[in-house]
């Protein structure tokens, strides 16, 4: 059997429970009844009472962030890395070793020429 | 929904049971209808009692984020959860029972004037109850939902549990079965 779909939901549109509900009379009279033996929750609180609490927090957010920056350590020089070194007068080597303890590069630049007089060969 | 339904919502929130009952009575019905998809016919009206039960308790925390009806269906939700754990006797299909299914109401169609368009819809009426019964229980309660009590999708969602898209999904799967149930005929 075909059916449009037109005609199926007007055949599910009269598929009404076969029971009805009771009379308003008789089922309020019981509800009002019941309704006696049980207590209303609080009013839930106003949203306007509490509408200080967002601007107060991203406030104490804001002022916590700038106390850790500006209490935090300076940063290490570890972070930086030298990655390449341009020597532009002639040379044989280039090291460059990093000191943990004292935060630092040394660059050493082996045979570079110097000025004649200058006397260094680094 | 009365019109004055804003007042009467004011004065239900402060303990007035009477504002109370003229709000909600509109919905009595439908919610009645609803229940009984969720625990079957026997149990609908204690469902509903308890669900403004503890609609008439919760009315003060209700913060219009959804509508009254959305809220009711969501605790109607619950109770018939709760009804169903209680009782521990869900084995049985919650539609309707045989002799529930002779009661049901047959209205004659005003806008059909040949009879034999009057035995066509109601052949098809009875033709749908039966393939109704051959659905999953979720189906057959979307589809009855949806289109017999004429429950939004939210509505629905809330009365059901899940989530509207799940409602849409389930109302479109349904619908496709429930044809082919009847093409098969």
């Amino acid at each position: 059997m075909k059916v449009s779909d037109n005609k199926l939901d007007q055949a599910l549109a009269r598929q009404k429970p076969g029971v009805e509900p009771r009379p308003a009379d008789e089922f309020w009279a019981d509800f009002k009844a019941r309704a006696r033996l049980r207590t209303q929750d609080a009013p839930a609180r106003p949203r306007q009472a509490l509408a200080w609490v967002t601007p107060l927090a991203c406030a104490a957010a804001l002022v916590l962030a700038v106390g850790v920056y500006m209490l935090s350590p300076p940063r290490d020089i570890n972070g930086d890395v030298i990655k390449s070194v341009e020597v532009v007068a002639s040379h044989s080597a280039v090291f460059i070793m990093e000191d943990k303890e004292s935060k630092s590069a040394i660059v050493w630049i082996v045979d570079m020429e110097t000025d004649p007089g200058n006397g260094g060969d680094t | 929904m009365a019109d004055n339904s804003a007042e009467l919502l004011e004065r239900a929130r402060t303990g007035d049971v009477d504002a109370f009952a003229e709000l909600f009575e509109g919905l009595r019905s439908t919610l009645f209808s609803v229940a009984c998809r969720l625990v079957g016919p026997v149990d609908a009206d204690d469902v509903v009692m308890e669900t403004y039960l503890k609609a008439w308790q919760a009315i003060p925390r209700f913060g219009a984020r959804s509508s009254l009806r959305t809220w009711l269906y969501r605790i109607a939700h619950n109770c018939a959860l709760d009804y169903v754990r209680s009782r521990k006797r869900r084995k049985e299909h919650t539609l309707l029972s045989d002799e529930e299914k002779s009661r049901m109401e047959q209205l004659p169609d005003e806008r059909a004037d040949r009879p034999d368009e009057v035995a066509e819809r109601a052949e098809l009426v009875l033709e749908v109850r039966n393939a109704l019964t051959k659905l999953s229980h979720n189906h057959a309660v979307v589809l009855q939902l949806r289109y017999t009590d004429g429950l939004s999708y939210a509505e629905i969602a809330a009365a059901t549990g899940v989530s509207p898209g799940t409602v849409m999904s389930r109302l479109f799967n349904a619908k496709r079965k429930l044809s082919t149930i009847l093409e098969r005929k």
